[in-house]
């Protein structure tokens, strides 16, 4: 531990610290002036209220989020449970519904710390330019994160000129780093405006208190969340005014992502379809009709999208432990990645981990709610399995691999 | 306290340095377009959209009583937040020609009804003050000797 800093340390000190000339009085104009911002309501613990609560909802997004990423990737360290079957349902809708009630929260706040934008002299120290940056950083980050999160979801693509899935997860990272750099500069703010009991000045009454915009705050959040969250919980469905989804709209009452003609599957693939299925014991080949011999099991699983949107359904088919070990392989220690019949797209494949082949609730799917699956629901077959994100339940499968754990 | 704040400023930069270096050394990143999208967001909250509201919020205050204040400010609140979430929806930006089950509803039609209920409610509040507060002024009155 350094207890006497060196001459370099102290130099390095110095100039981090030393004043900074200020700029002429005379640009001092507009929003720079003293009092440019009259608004009463503004005020240390309001600010520090508001940002507790968005640290907070930034936090469960920035853990559910990098859930979200690590089941699609996962690193040889993760390892993610088949049960219960609602985990990835419940991670996801939690991810995306608060991350829609940040956007008041969010927009508050940032209106709550606006005048300091208008600091004069704008840098003091080079300390304080620096931390004047990071805060740039962490708003652009957290606008970017709070408003790419909504165009993803409304699928306004054309706003976003790069790769969603990436930018959001790297940017998730900068928002989250650039907030703890924040909170370490602002904690002594944070601390001596909550520990102050006597009143700060309020507005003269009656008008908006302090108190009557946090709870205006919380009711927009509110409103946001109870006309979108019924698309992935199903009893306020019929509320969700403004839910992208409804989780009874679509091809046997079940919504969809991708579509047959999207995917370029057409109505060819019905004679000539075969499963593949290869593993330590060779390969095999079932056509529909094979697939329907063999043992069928039905289950009820959901099909959660990273967009957050969710629905549960029925679902029939043969379980996938059975398929491998058809092909030599020991059903609780098999690795399988399914391939779907699509020739392009970033979600063509899948890998099934252990934990989730050997439960037998994992089927490669032929019917759903009681029906054969309809071609936008991945006719003539198609991976569910229990707690995994819906672009890794596989459609349109036409080949099985399977390996064994070492 | 001094401790943890360093500890937090050490590791909250070594994540912001972490995502700059992932995100510049991941192929599915275009840095350009994301830089471009950070600081759209940036200039256009900051300096187009924040003093629009704050311009909107300042003719508010000259134009609405003090008590009344409340009642509208929150509505005005709800009803940009429940337009910006909307406002891709009712333009039908993401709708998809042949998949019917995104974006299915009528969300002109619910936007409406939102915004009707949003401010049908600051209406009935500001009623509500405004005859509360004569019922007070008559009470003063009866009360005040002849």
């Amino acid at each position: 531990m350094v207890r006497h800093p060196g001459p370099a340390l102290k130099r390095l000190t110095r100039w981090l610290t030393i004043p900074l000339p200020a700029p002429p009085a005379t640009l001092r104009r507009g929003p720079l002036r003293d009092g440019a911002f009259p608004s009463e309501l503004r005020s240390a613990r309001l600010t520090t209220w508001l940002g507790l609560a968005l640290g907070a909802a930034f936090g469960i997004c920035f853990g559910t989020g990098l859930l979200s990423h690590l089941v699609q990737h996962p690193p040889a360290w993760f390892w993610w449970p088949s049960r219960p079957v609602w985990l990835y349902q419940v991670t996801q809708g939690v991810h995306v519904a608060t991350g829609l009630a940040c956007l008041p929260l969010l927009g508050v706040k940032l209106w709550s710390v606006y005048p300091r934008l208008f600091t004069w002299p704008p840098f003091r120290t080079v300390v304080h330019a620096l931390e004047r940056a990071s805060v740039a950083v962490l708003v652009a980050a957290a606008l970017f994160q709070v408003f790419g999160g909504l165009l993803n979801v409304m699928r306004w693509y054309a706003l976003m000129p790069f790769f969603f899935t990436a930018g959001h997860y790297w940017g998730a990272w900068l928002a989250a780093g650039a907030l703890l750099v924040h909170i370490a500069v602002q904690l002594p703010t944070v601390r001596s405006a909550l520990a102050r009991t006597p009143r700060e000045p309020t507005p003269a009454a009656p008008g908006l208190s302090r108190r009557g915009l946090l709870a205006g705050t919380a009711a927009a959040a509110g409103l946001i969340t109870l006309a979108t969250v019924g698309q992935t919980v199903r009893p306020l469905a019929s509320i969700a005014l403004l839910a992208p989804r409804r989780p009874d709209i679509g091809p046997q009452r079940l919504p969809v992502n991708k579509t047959a003609a999207a995917a370029g599957i057409g109505a060819e693939v019905d004679a000539a379809y075969r499963l593949v299925v290869t593993g330590p014991a060779g390969a095999m080949e079932l056509d529909l009709g094979a697939l329907n011999a063999m043992p069928q099991h039905t289950v009820e699983l959901p099909i959660a999208c990273v967009e957050g949107w969710s629905a549960t359904a029925t679902w029939t088919g043969v379980r996938l432990r059975d398929l491998v070990a058809r092909v030599g392989a020991d059903p609780e220690n098999a690795e399988v990645l399914v391939e779907s019949l699509e020739r392009r797209g970033r979600y063509r494949t899948s890998t099934v981990p252990p934990t989730h082949t050997r439960d037998p609730l994992t089927l490669i799917a032929l019917r759903l709610n009681g029906q054969t699956l309809h071609p936008d629901h991945g006719y003539p077959a198609r991976l569910i399995a229990p707690a995994r994100p819906g672009v890794l339940q596989t459609k349109w499968v036409s080949h099985l691999a399977v390996q064994e754990q070492p | 306290m001094t401790r943890i704040r360093v500890v937090l400023g050490i590791c909250g930069a070594l994540m912001m340095a972490y995502a700059a270096a992932g995100a510049l050394s991941d192929p599915d990143v275009e840095p350009g377009g994301l830089l471009v999208f950070l600081a759209v967001a940036l200039i256009t909250h900051d300096l187009v959209w924040l003093p629009l509201a704050m311009a909107f919020g300042a003719v508010l205050t000259r134009v609405v009583a003090r008590r009344h204040r409340p009642a509208i400010q929150i509505a005005a609140l709800l009803v940009a937040v429940v337009v910006v979430v909307s406002l891709p929806l009712v333009l039908g930006v993401g709708r998809t020609a042949g998949n019917p089950s995104i974006q299915p509803l009528p969300y002109a039609k619910n936007l409406a009804l939102l915004l009707i209920a949003v401010v049908g409610g600051a209406f009935v509040a500001v009623l509500y003050r405004r005859v509360a507060s004569r019922a007070v002024a008559g009470e003063a009155d009866r009360d005040r000797p002849a």
